[in-house]
């Protein structure tokens, strides 16, 4: 019986290569992921070495937070800055063979004359400042041209940024730094390990005492390394460096601090991996339905074979393993392809990330063990479980079926698949509505999941009832034609649309959510936003602009009010969570927090405003003591004086719980986290918006030009964003749509085989070889559109259900169904159906007359 | 045998056809050199054992095959001109087709199936015409059901009256009585026998029984890609006597 499965695959090379092609695709996907991540894992465990695998020993602040409890994905790994003068201290241990202040800076960088930053800026690779040290084995950079820099307005940059901003040795430049900007002369062109940066981030270098007065608003730096003389190892030098600083600082080994650092990037990219890995799932679980279908139809058109194997003796079991061993062999052959096909998808992507500026440097891409399993099995898995049903089916035919005179697939819709769909659809719908009333997202999870499924068992009905209507809109006898044979097999039409319904539930569903969670946005900053003008740094979450900025705007003439907006992480009740820093003067005239007790104004020194969230889980009033720890570890009261509603236009993001004032903030953070995200602007009244406009932005040219928008154009920025960030899923979703191709290929192919005779007939009567082509075409359109309307239909729901539940946290959420972009869905759904139907119409089309009559 | 409407002129012919299946060395002949011409109003047949090329030369009488050499004429169209499309609507227009395995479109009903050639060129149904021939083959009460709802004689029939109801110059029938038992047989070839009869059509059919055969008004015979006699006003004994003599 194995010979038997092998002669099967062989004699059927196309449909193999189709059938395996789904599967490639979905392997692919996820190969690609893996070795994706890996690669990127194995460039920036090189840049960690690179960077510190020589240090022997690093002094740092004492992390605070480190305790569990607190906000998820709230950086725990704070510290407080330290004194610089322990590095003469640690200078003096015995053993210690050079040691060196580390001072970095994110935001600093070197700008073009019209204020701009010439590298890249906002969610791209880090910016950086740091002292030179020229201690080599502590600093990972190396002099390509020039010199390091030695006096204050003397800098050294990465040769990238040098070539970029077509700059010379000599040349007089402004550098943004977190303490405003500093003019400066290029004295000196640096590279990283040979590369003309470190994989994408800019660097400037500055000497010792200009990087402490430049880089460190309070005079503090981030870390004191030290390298160990020969014959003194790490933890002997780590035991010998502690004694010496005391206890109020952390002291650990070189290899300890580059495992810390390595793990830490490791677990970002495992959230990486976890989302890319989510859509190749989605592109999976399209191939199984692909699988399921093809070996279906293969097993109902082989049924006299598989009945004459039986009346000769073959028993049930030899049948059904010989159906299974056909589907493994192609899941594996299917899984290598896709290993290979996962290459390229890395590469691709690999290449995308250098347009993106992320130079990954000569690293090859890694291919794991793990990669090359995880494919396997992904690939040999689902593509024999989905054989099992179709191989139990051909494990059923009876002997008898051999002597009967055609054996074609039968089925339409039996009434206990029917009361199945029901239920499914009936538990699945009554879950969302719970879940929208409730605002359980869990709910619509599982009530979406259970409505697909649903949808996917009633598939034949609904396959029919859309042959029925849809089919009409097809004209002609052709269109007839078409019809019928979608009809004429709903079981088939339905299994055969199954992947493309889910690709397209996915797509609709993220498309509706993108949409609404915009509009919802919108319709909160519209309705709180209370600014003339916005500020963005461009720096992601933290950081961002010198305190500098927003002071030199409120002296501008027409202001009325301004406020920054800081980022950071403070110990509130038993964690580390978000807080903000603001001008707790004037924050309440920039946005509506909808203040239900006490006053914003109030804020200052001592005090702190909760939102209704937390004042609620943590009982505080108007007077309570917050005990709050800060980055140093001191424990601070501070007496709740304002309640409000929302927090978040403060926070652009769900986490807007708590506010305090500058003044209380700065003192509670370490410097790099005392930089203004966001600066909020109110004009006096009757002043002229333009002109105050060009004075803002006249003062934020020498802070790297950052953008200054209006409400509008706020609106418009983060329509814009969602908009990319959607269409980034539906690119990787992209993949899905083409396997849900694939899989109406793969039917019609089979089909049209199958339809041999009739076709022949079609042609005998007088049929053209285009009539005969159309015919198909329409079928495949007709599948297409089918399968695009109930994923519209589901999509739709669970997402409409989804922003339901979402009331909880965005009170402004609401529905918006973007008719344009369905309709253009609609419209690739049909080019991709006829592009489907293209190779099976041909197929038909090219049918000999006579053979196709005279066969058996 | 009722006498049969004067043969008024040629419907159909084949000058010096000859016919290769496949090249070189292993080529088969399957028609030398046949010369045949089919007389409109009658009724032929076309005999000869396995392999004697009976079916090729009805293949290539009706469009649906090429020869290698020599030419086909219908009406005095000659069909070695004609490209795929041409070929497509000649067979459409002038010719009917009815096949051993019935052929008929399973999605439509059995009116749609008659219809077929029809609704394909386009054209008004003519429907008195198509009364007629429902009526003759006697399916009047069936027209709705799929051919899956039919039995197989029933299903002969639709093919039949497909096969008229376009009044085609000429109607093939390709052992058309092969898969039915003798009564079906007896009812499907009765039919054609009339529509030669009464409605003047021309029909051209092979088969290998000689009870098929003596419905015809002559008989041709092949035998390895020739004509080698052929018989007017058969009869089954003489058609099997004669049939007998290709074992010698």
């Amino acid at each position: 019986m194995l010979k038997l499965a092998l002669r099967n695959l062989r004699s059927h090379k196309l449909r193999l290569v189709i059938t395996a092609g789904a599967i490639v695709l979905g392997v692919g996907f996820v190969a690609g992921t893996f070795v994706l991540t890996d690669t990127l894992g194995k460039v920036f465990d090189d840049l960690i070495d690179r960077s510190s695998a020589t240090t022997d020993v690093v002094v740092r602040g004492k992390a605070v937070f480190d305790s569990a409890g607190g906000d998820p994905g709230e950086s725990k790994a704070l510290r407080a800055d330290l004194d610089p003068a322990l590095l003469d201290r640690v200078r003096g241990v015995d053993g210690v063979k050079a040691a060196d202040l580390a001072i970095v800076s994110a935001t600093t960088q070197v700008l073009r004359p019209d204020g701009k930053p010439i590298a890249a800026t906002g969610n791209g690779p880090p910016t950086l400042g740091f002292n030179w040290s020229d201690v080599a084995q502590l600093n990972p950079w190396t002099v390509a041209a020039g010199r390091p820099p030695r006096r204050a307005g003397e800098i050294a940059i990465d040769r990238a940024t040098f070539r970029k901003g077509k700059l010379r040795l000599g040349s007089r430049v402004l550098v943004r730094t977190p303490t405003g900007p500093v003019p400066a002369r290029v004295v000196g062109v640096l590279t990283f390990g040979g590369q003309d940066n470190a994989v994408g981030a800019s660097a400037v270098a500055f000497d010792r005492a200009t990087a402490i007065r430049r880089l460190s608003p309070d005079g503090k730096v981030q870390e004191i390394d030290a390298i160990a003389a020969g014959g003194v190892s790490q933890t002997e030098l780590v035991a010998r460096v502690k004694r010496a600083v005391g206890r109020s600082v952390d002291v650990v080994s070189g290899q300890a601090n580059v495992q810390e650092t390595k793990s830490s990037f490791r677990s970002q990219l495992r959230i990486f991996n976890t989302v890319l890995g989510g859509f190749a799932g989605v592109s999976l679980l399209a191939g199984t339905f692909i699988i399921y279908n093809t070996f279906g139809i293969i097993v109902a058109q082989r049924t006299r074979e598989l009945a004459l194997l039986r009346a000769l003796g073959a028993a049930g079991r030899q049948v059904f393993t010989s159906v299974v061993v056909e589907a493994a062999v192609t899941g594996l052959l299917a899984s290598l392809g896709g290993l290979v096909f996962g290459l390229g998808v890395a590469w691709l992507l690999k290449l995308a990330f250098g347009a993106l500026g992320v130079d990954l440097p000569s690293v090859g891409l890694v291919v794991t063990g793990r990669t090359v399993a995880v494919a396997l099995v992904a690939g040999l898995a689902t593509t024999t479980l989905s054989a099992v049903v179709p191989a139990r089916r051909a494990s059923r035919v009876a002997p008898m079926a051999a002597m009967r005179e055609s054996a074609i697939e039968h089925g339409g819709a039996s009434r206990r698949r029917t009361w199945v769909a029901g239920a499914l659809l009936g538990l699945g719908a009554a879950l969302m509505i719970s879940a929208a009333v409730s605002r359980s997202l869990a709910r619509v999870a599982f009530g979406g999941v259970l409505l697909f499924f649903g949808a996917i068992v009633l598939g034949p009905v609904l396959a029919t009832l859309s042959g029925r209507t849809l089919g009409r809109l097809a004209p002609g006898i052709t269109g007839r034609l078409a019809r019928e044979n979608v009809i004429r097999n709903p079981r088939r039409s339905a299994s055969t649309a199954a992947s493309l319904i889910l690709a397209l539930t996915v797509i609709t569903l993220f498309t509706i959510f993108s949409t609404s969670f915009g509009a919802s946005i919108n319709a909160a900053t519209a309705r709180g936003f209370r600014a003339t003008f916005q500020v963005t740094s461009g720096a992601f979450q933290t950081g961002g602009l010198p305190p500098a900025f927003a002071e030199q705007v409120r002296s501008l003439d027409g202001v009325a009010a301004v406020s920054g907006i800081r980022r950071g992480t403070v110990g509130v009740a038993g964690g580390a969570r978000a807080w903000f820093g603001v001008s707790g003067r004037d924050i309440g005239r920039l946005v509506d927090l909808q203040v239900e007790a006490g006053r914003l104004e109030a804020l200052g020194p001592g005090t702190i405003a909760v939102d209704r969230t937390y004042a609620d889980r943590y009982r505080w009033k108007l007077g309570s003591e917050v005990r709050t720890r800060w980055v140093d570890g001191s424990i601070h009261p501070l007496r709740v004086v304002a309640i409000y509603g929302n927090g978040d236009l403060v926070a652009q993001g769900p986490d807007g719980h708590l506010l305090v004032d500058q003044s209380v903030f700065d003192r509670a953070q370490p410097a790099a986290l005392r930089l203004d995200n966001r600066v909020l602007i109110e004009a006096a009244p009757g002043v002229p918006r333009e002109r105050l406009r060009q004075a803002i932005e006249r003062t934020g040219r020498p802070f790297g030009a950052p953008k200054v928008q209006d409400l509008a154009q706020i609106q418009a920025d983060q329509s814009r964003q969602i908009n990319q960030q959607l269409a980034f899923f539906v690119v990787l979703l992209g993949l899905s749509v083409i396997i849900g191709a694939i899989g109406i290929v793969n039917t019609l192919v089979l089909s049209v085989l199958e339809r041999t005779r009739e076709i022949g007939l079609l042609r005998a009567v007088g049929a053209e070889r285009g009539k005969v082509a159309t015919t198909v075409l329409f079928e495949s359109v007709l599948v297409a559109i089918f399968g695009t309307i109930v994923g519209f239909v589901l999509g739709t729901s669970i997402g409409s259900a989804l922003m339901l539940s979402l009331r909880g946290s965005i009170e402004t959420a609401r529905i918006s169904i973007p008719i344009p972009v369905l309709v253009v869905y609609a419209v690739v759904a049909v080019v991709i159906g006829t592009a489907a139907g293209l190779y099976p119409a041909w197929r038909a089309a090219r049918l000999d007359v006579l053979r196709a009559i005279t066969v058996e | 045998m009722t006498t049969a409407p004067p043969a008024t002129s040629v419907v159909a012919r084949a000058v010096e056809a000859v016919k290769y299946y496949g090249t070189g060395d292993t080529a088969v002949l399957a028609l030398a050199q046949v010369d045949v011409a089919i007389e409109g109003g009658r009724f032929t047949a076309i005999m000869g054992p396995s392999g004697s090329g009976k079916s090729t030369l009805m293949h290539c009488l009706a469009g649906l095959d090429t020869l290698t050499y020599g030419r086909v004429f219908l009406g005095d169209v000659d069909l070695s001109t004609l490209d795929d499309k041409a070929l497509t609507r000649l067979r459409r227009d002038r010719v009917g087709f009815v096949f051993q395995s019935y052929n008929l479109v399973p999605t439509l009903s059995a009116l749609e199936n008659i219809t077929l050639p029809s609704t394909l060129a386009g054209r008004e149904v003519d429907r008195p015409w198509l009364e007629r021939v429902v009526g003759t083959v006697g399916l009047a009460d069936r027209l709705d059901h799929r051919p899956s709802e039919l039995s197989g004689g029933q299903q002969q029939r639709v093919a039949v009256a497909r096969a008229l109801a376009q009044r085609p110059q000429i109607v093939f029938a390709d052992e058309p009585t092969g898969n039915l038992d003798s009564r079906a047989s007896g009812e499907i070839l009765g039919f054609m026998r009339s529509a030669v009869d009464e409605f003047g059509q021309t029909i051209v059919m092979v088969t290998h029984d000689p009870i098929a055969a003596s419905y015809a008004d002559r008989v041709l015979f092949l035998a390895d890609g020739r004509i080698v006699d052929e018989m007017a006003s058969p009869t089954a004994q003489a058609v099997l006597d004669r049939m007998k003599r290709f074992g010698d």
